[in-house]
């Protein structure tokens, strides 16, 4: 909006006009730089864009579980952003945008959604409140028996813990009634982000979960061709797509078909062969060499300067470094009878043979051990420079986190290291057992491992680490089993709202035991803190405290790595992210 | 009774009894047991096993320490004959560290799978009837296993680890030893001196083992030769995908796993650990060889 | 002959009844609930004890057992636990042409180049030629399957750029499986290589041969031709024999190619600890190497009627 004076009535105006246009156009280019979508981005059916193109084909080393059923998931499975729905979504600057619903207000009370009432299932029947009503209810696993299920959703906890009931208003009005209050529940439930919930076609749902295969049809932008569980899916654009907003419309690509291959140079050989037109994760040591759209001009979008250019999501996850001894003795000392926040029992902690007179018990060994990793070295070299040192178990960016917290690891000071293992006792060192899982999506883990080996060598640790399946690997967390003692590498993927990671710390959920008494009291404020100054200030204090335990020590937040030939003219996407999304906005050159 | 003819005689008959002519020396024995020896594959077994035992002493680096700056060397005579993998460690310094693994997998599972083979086979040889009838049904059952997907569910989940291997291992080896010395001992036990300690009064159990045996251990010894190749193969096979000893301690098998990200960046960090498990396994395999050839039952016993 | 048949079909099936009675425990191995990795960690007691008794996973190991086997006489291999929890034999089903299509490609290229090569080899004994060739079929058989994969991947995908690396023949086409097929036959072209060239050989040296040729009677194609007859029966038992073994070796090749056979879903199955699935598939697989014995069997009953009698 530019300011015109009406009449040219006198001349003092005008360098008044000129300070006040170079201004706004100063302000807009940093507004470009940070924020440049849509501005910055080519459009669909402008300037020699087409406005369709027959295939899109991009290769991930996982999509999450290969399965399609909203209510029968035993986790998280991407795909389902691309054919079902989600309450609401971000758009590729990271707001919260409209999706199924265009707008929510939210109070003590609960949440109000107003739902687009141009939306509908693939099949023709109306998305209205009542198919929102199933869903969540469907979540909260309401309809298990009756509709052929036969356990809840992998996440119904979580619906359980925030939902108290789902009321229809009106056909696009509808009224969730939190336990509570209950401020993180977008992050949580509404798919902001870290989409955990894919809302599905009620009537094909309640088919039951073999009748839904055959027909799993959504409210998405894709319609599925093909399923080859854990292989390839092949999506088909829903031509009657509702779908009409900047961020979320009918794709460009009439087909788009995802691959699932785990092997990272078998990803590349594909990409530079032009077999496919995107990877997901691209090895750190193969982007290395690449021309990188954020270091060109704008981000995500292509730069020209190659065959194949990237994009990077920056901080899609994190390690830490935890022991797990002082935590098992901590907990085993609660009286039992706990409940979690969702109103879970916690069974009783019991303490490994192993942990009971363990060197790591001693702060000193902890803090030694620590002191002896020097990260930088790690980042810049068995990670290329592709993971940044943190010193906050917030992830960068995210709700709550502390910049100059998150910029500033712990020193690397092998000297003091070892005088406080001399001080311990432990001059000669001793031998010890960690374990680690690696995760689709969160590289460098085996890296860090080695590297960490190689450092605790020079104070005498004789290292070994045993490698888990990912599934092994968190259900070892669960409180009572705590199995990975007595140190471990505990890896996250990127959490956007700092109020939400801390619930994982708690209780019956994955990596547990971070709370003392004092903590836990402190947890349970911050979750129903309203104000989100307040609830800042909170978490601050919460992680320090965590932070003084020196049982868990962040280590690096990694990045990832999205790579394209050059044939795609950009990926509006979200700079700090953890899964691959938007692949809907990828427009291709032909 | 001896005149000066006679001290002719005895010189002669110094002559033929002087043991330093008639009875080879240590060097000829030697020579004759390893004639037509296959001789690089005898050497680089040797090799395998000084750095089995003594790889601390061997290796010039530390299998474990990694140096950032020094991240994927080529080979070079300065510093590192193999050239440094993605961490900056020393490739020959962990391919000597590996071939602990890969030996003792070897010739642990092996030993097993012989044990066990031999025992199936020398029972069901000798005692026949149901028994046998029934080993073979089992032996059967065995050979009809995938035997790379059971070995990889098995030791999945068990855990991974060398015991863990080694056991898996040789649990699935067993058949080929049962079943090859199952038909020697059927073809001795028609033999003369085997009835005629039947006729004696020898327990079965007795004749297996002082009679049987002992005319069986060259087949054996073949055998395990030639089966050494396949279990460092599997092993290998399971340390790629994943299923190796605990990192940070280098196998081959995993070595050339954590190279296929870096396959794009250099050539000898996937193609050096490949290289020393096929001539381990050469090694073996050629030495079986030559041991089926010098022990063939036509010629004499070892 | 018939009767023959009939017993051996009888007795593979009792062998392969064992099989699953074997894996079945085999499974149950590293203990664990597999209910667990079907709910999140955040699963309360209750949840987790309400799923295992549905799925009966709370009863002795023998009363499981019990209830496999009454599914198997049904047919039933039971659902997968992941896969969308669609029936096993269907999940497996889906992969087998895949991994077939593999393991016939890299049959057809062993089969070809070792008889080419162990034929050419037999007519010029000690040439350099022979001598190349023995070396490296020696070297072959030395080589892990995945190795030769990655080798072949370096010099076609990274050095040259010709073949792409990943895929299944459904999106590539036959260029796609040139890759996967050379590394999982490779080993097998020296087995193939040696014996017939060592079959070979002895025809070429045996007495009939010196007789014929005494009288000069026959061309060479005469006696090449009854050289390659003699040497193609035991080519043809070990064509079988290995065709079994490449099923259980495909597992590697389709790991490193992303193939999407039934030696890639074993491995992502046991990730995901789905016990049912992997026993399929092993089950399938056994079944096709007993299937194959069989046919054998039959094979040699049928040219030496002796074999029948024993």
């Amino acid at each position: 909006m530019l300011y015109r004076p009406s009449k040219p009535k006198s001349l003092l105006l005008l360098p008044v006009i000129a300070l006040f246009l170079a201004t706004l156009m100063f302000s807009h280019q940093v507004q470009a730089q940070s924020k440049p979508w849509p501005d910055a981005f080519p459009k669909k059916g402008a300037d020699g864009v087409p406005k369709s193109v027959d295939k899109l084909t991009i290769a991930v080393d996982s999509w999450g579980t290969s399965e399609l059923n909203p209510w029968a998931l035993t986790s998280v499975s991407f795909l389902g952003d691309y054919y079902n729905l989600r309450l609401m979504m971000q758009d590729p600057n990271g707001d919260l945008a409209a999706a199924w619903a265009t707008e929510v207000n939210q109070t003590e009370e609960g949440l109000t959604f107003k739902i687009n009432p141009r939306a509908h299932f693939q099949d023709g029947t109306p998305a209205d409140a009542e198919a929102v009503k199933m869903n969540l209810e469907g979540f909260m696993g309401k309809h298990v028996e009756q509709g052929g299920y036969e356990a809840p959703l992998w996440n119904s906890a979580k619906a359980n813990e925030f939902v108290e009931s789902v009321k229809v208003i009106s056909p696009s009005e509808i009224f969730v009634k939190t336990k509570g209050p209950k401020p993180t529940f977008m992050w949580n439930l509404g798919g902001n982000g870290y989409h955990l919930f894919w809302y599905g076609n009620p009537t094909q749902l309640m088919k039951g979960p073999q009748e839904y295969l055959q027909n799993p049809a959504g409210g998405g932008p894709y319609a599925i061709k093909k399923w080859d569980a854990g292989n390839r899916i092949v999506f088909e654009r829903s031509e009657d797509f509702w779908g009409d907003y900047p961020h979320w419309h009918k794709p460009q690509a009439k087909a788009m078909e995802i691959l699932t291959v785990k092997e990272p140079a078998a990803r590349f050989a594909l990409l530079k062969s032009q077999q496919v037109d995107i990877v997901y994760n691209l090895p750190w040591a193969l982007a290395k060499g690449l021309p990188r759209s954020e270091d060109e001009g704008v981000r995500g979008v292509n730069p020209g300067k190659g065959d194949v250019w990237t994009q990077t999501y920056k901080a899609n996850g994190m390690l830490a470094l935890t022991f797990g001894c002082p935590i098992q003795i901590r907990e085993a000392a609660k009286p039992e009878g706990r409940v979690d926040q969702a109103g879970v029992k916690i069974p009783k902690w019991t303490v490994a043979e192993i942990c009971k007179d363990h060197p790591t018990l001693d702060k000193r060994v902890r803090r030694a051990l620590n002191l002896a990793i020097d990260k930088r070295a790690l980042s810049q070299g068995p990670h290329f420079g592709f993971s940044t040192p943190i010193g906050s178990l917030f992830h960068a960016g995210s709700f709550g986190s502390r910049p100059d917290k998150v910029s500033d690891p712990s020193p690397f000071d092998l000297a003091e290291a070892k005088r406080l293992m001399k001080e311990a006792g432990y001059e000669n060192g001793f031998s010890m057992e960690g374990h680690f899982g690696q995760f689709a999506g969160r590289p460098g883990i085996p890296e860090a491992a080695d590297f960490i080996a190689s450092s605790w060598e020079k104070l005498g640790v004789k290292m070994t680490w045993k490698e888990h399946d990912p599934s092994d690997f968190v259900r070892g967390f669960r409180a009572g089993v705590f199995s990975w003692v007595p140190v471990n590498l505990q890896t996250w993927g990127r959490q956007d709202h700092s109020g939400v990671q801390i619930s994982w710390y708690h209780a019956t959920s994955g990596y547990v035991g971070m709370y003392n008494d004092k903590i836990e009291k402190l947890y349970f404020d911050i979750i129903a803190t309203f104000d989100p100054e307040e609830m800042k200030r909170k978490l601050a204090l919460l992680e320090d405290e965590v932070l003084g335990l020196e049982e868990t020590f962040p280590l690096y937040g990694m990045s990832l790595v999205n790579a394209y030939t050059d044939r795609v003219l950009s990926h509006p996407t979200v700079e700090f992210s953890p899964h691959f999304k938007h692949y809907d906005l990828v427009l291709l050159k032909k | 009774m001896l005149s000066s003819s006679d001290s002719n005689a005895e010189l002669a008959v110094d002559q033929l009894t002087d043991t330093r002519d008639v009875l080879p020396t240590l060097s000829q024995r030697l020579r004759d047991v390893f004639r037509g020896a296959p001789k690089f594959s005898l050497f680089f077994l040797a090799v395998a096993l000084m750095c089995t035992l003594f790889a601390p002493y061997i290796a010039p680096y530390s299998p474990v320490s990694t140096s950032p700056a020094n991240i994927l060397q080529p080979p070079n005579l300065s510093a590192h004959w193999l050239g440094t993998d993605n961490q900056g460690r020393d490739i020959l310094s962990r391919l000597i560290y590996g071939a602990q693994t890969s030996v003792k997998v070897g010739v642990f599972s092996v030993l097993l799978a012989a044990t066990a083979g031999t025992l199936i086979g020398l029972v069901s040889g000798v005692f026949g009837g149901w028994i046998d009838r029934i080993l073979m049904r089992i032996t059967d059952m065995f050979l009809a296993l995938p035997y790379l997907m059971v070995a990889l569910t098995a030791v999945s989940l068990l855990g991974a680890s060398v015991l863990n291997v080694i056991l898996v291992i040789g649990l699935l080896r067993w058949m080929g030893f049962a079943r090859v010395l199952r038909g020697e001992v059927l073809k001795l036990i028609e033999m003369d001196f085997i009835r005629l300690a039947l006729v004696a009064g020898s327990s079965r159990t007795r004749i297996m083992m002082k009679h049987v045996f002992p005319n069986i251990i060259n087949t054996l010894l073949v055998l395990s030769t030639l089966e050494i190749g396949l279990a460092v193969i599997v092993e290998s096979s399971l340390s790629f995908l994943g299923l190796g000893v605990p990192r940070p301690m280098p196998s081959w098998g995993s070595m050339l796993r954590d190279s296929q990200q870096y396959i794009y960046l250099t050539w000898w960090f996937p193609v050096i650990p490949g290289i020393a498990i096929t001539l381990l396994v050469m090694s073996a395999n050629l030495t079986g060889d030559w041991l089926r050839d010098r022990l063939d039952p036509t010629r004499r016993q070892l | 002959m018939g009767r023959y048949i009939v017993k051996r079909l009888i007795e593979g099936i009792i062998t392969l009844w064992l099989i699953t009675l074997a894996v079945f425990f085999i499974l149950r191995l590293g203990g664990g609930n597999p209910i667990e990795y079907m709910l999140p960690p955040e699963a309360s007691q209750a949840d987790i004890d309400k799923l295992t008794q549905a799925y009966g996973f709370d009863k002795p190991l023998i009363h499981q057992y019990w209830i496999f086997n009454k599914k198997l006489l049904r047919g039933d291999l039971g659902d997968a636990l992941a896969w969308d929890k669609r029936p096993t034999i269907d999940v497996v089903w889906d992969r087998i042409p895949a991994t077939f299509q593999l393991a016939t490609a890299s049959m057809l290229f062993a089969v070809v180049l070792g008889v080419v090569i162990g034929a050419v080899s037999a007519s010029r004994p000690d040439s350099l030629f022979d001598r190349v060739g023995r070396i490296t079929a020696i070297v072959g058989q030395s080589m892990p399957v995945f190795w030769v994969g990655l080798l072949l991947i370096l010099l076609f995908s990274v050095y040259l750029g010709w073949l792409p690396s990943a895929g299944g023949i459904d999106r590539l086409g036959w260029k796609g499986i040139i890759m996967p097929a050379l590394s999982l036959g490779f080993f097998l072209v020296a087995s193939h290589m040696r014996i017939v060239r060592s079959t070979m050989l002895e025809v070429l040296e045996s007495d009939y041969i010196k007789m014929v040729r005494a009288k000069g009677l026959p061309t060479r194609m005469v006696i090449w031709k009854h050289a390659f007859k003699n040497a193609s029966i035991p080519v043809f038992t070990l064509f079988f024999v290995n065709f079994a073994a490449l099923i259980s070796g495909a597992v590697v090749t389709e790991t490193i190619f992303a193939w999407p056979g039934i030696g890639r879903l074993l491995v992502d199955s046991l990730i995901l600890r789905d016990y049912p699935t992997t026993q399929t598939v092993i089950f399938f697989a056994a079944a096709f190497i007993v299937f194959i014995n069989i046919m054998v069997d039959v094979m040699y009953a049928w040219l030496d009627p002796r074999i029948r009698v024993v």
